[in-house]
């Protein structure tokens, strides 16, 4: 496959499949997405991120359909398809893992998934306050994140209307 | 039929989505730039919320450990630059070890 600034298509989807088989949640994959492409490799950056979490947010489809957006800004249609895969290929093997993961009655197993889950989300907040002064440059900004983040973790409010709003206020701010 | 599926569930989202970055990386519009500039923290914003939302049902299985562990992950990782792969596997591994009285 064609290399992509330093990384093939390939790489990329075994990037993203590493990502995606390692996380319980569709953003529980930022973390380690934003080490290998932002801060190793250089080719995104954290406002790319952002845009593809928040296009991503307000589009049809899967928490991790996020993914997706970074392959196309990392490398065009051909990153879109490398995500894309990368989504789909888990999707495929769910129900034997569930099987192992519920049916093996494991308690190891079931403690592994526990453990994988509790870092993810530390992981993901390590990931969400560096990503923040690029997201929010002006007050306003701020303070979208900080209501928007209590209310999506307060209440059981749909993300993509907190999208909405925050990009209105964006507008209004302009 | 399930591959199907799973093709269909994730190509047509995609397709919109990879459609609307499009538009958006295309665009040269001030407005627009503006809206996504409110979408982009609006994105932080769902992703920090979903960060809690995700930890919460782990954390009232195992509240005691459950907290140590994300706590010390936090810092682990916010302090020293270790590979994120390694904190997930050490993760699964100490949650085989610790965690397994919640299953």
């Amino acid at each position: 496959m064609a290399p992509i600034r330093g990384m093939t298509s390939l790489a990329l989807y075994w990037l993203f499949l590493r990502a995606v088989l390692l996380s319980f949640s569709g953003f529980a994959t930022v973390p380690v997405l934003r080490e290998a492409l932002v801060l190793d490799h250089a080719l995104l950056t954290d406002a790319r991120l952002n845009d593809a979490i928040a296009i991503s947010q307000a589009s049809p489809g899967p928490l991790g359909m996020y993914v997706v957006l970074v392959g196309y800004f990392v490398a065009g249609v051909s990153g879109a398809l490398a995500g894309v895969l990368a989504l789909m290929t888990p999707a495929l093997l769910a129900i034997p893992i569930a099987r192992l993961v519920l049916r093996g009655q494991s308690a190891a197993i079931q403690g592994a998934c526990g453990g994988i889950v509790i870092a993810s989300c530390a992981l993901m907040m390590v990931t969400g306050l560096r990503l923040v002064p690029q997201a929010a440059p002006a007050l306003p900004y701020l303070v979208i994140i900080v209501i928007g983040a209590a209310m999506v973790a307060l209440t059981s409010i749909k993300p993509v209307w907190v999208i909405v709003v925050a990009a209105g206020i964006g507008l209004a701010v302009y | 039929m399930a591959v199907q599926a799973v093709a269909v569930g994730a190509l047509v989202p995609a397709s919109i989505a990879v459609l609307i970055a499009a538009a958006y990386t295309h665009s040269t519009s001030p407005m627009l730039t503006a809206f996504m500039a409110g979408a982009r923290a609006g994105g932080v914003a769902v992703f920090l919320g979903a960060a809690v939302r995700l930890l919460k049902p782990q954390i009232v299985a195992q509240p005691r450990v459950g907290m140590v562990f994300a706590m010390l992950t936090f810092l682990v990782a916010w302090t020293f630059p270790v590979s994120l792969f390694v904190v997930l596997l050490v993760s699964g591994g100490c949650g085989a070890m610790w965690l397994r009285s919640a299953a």
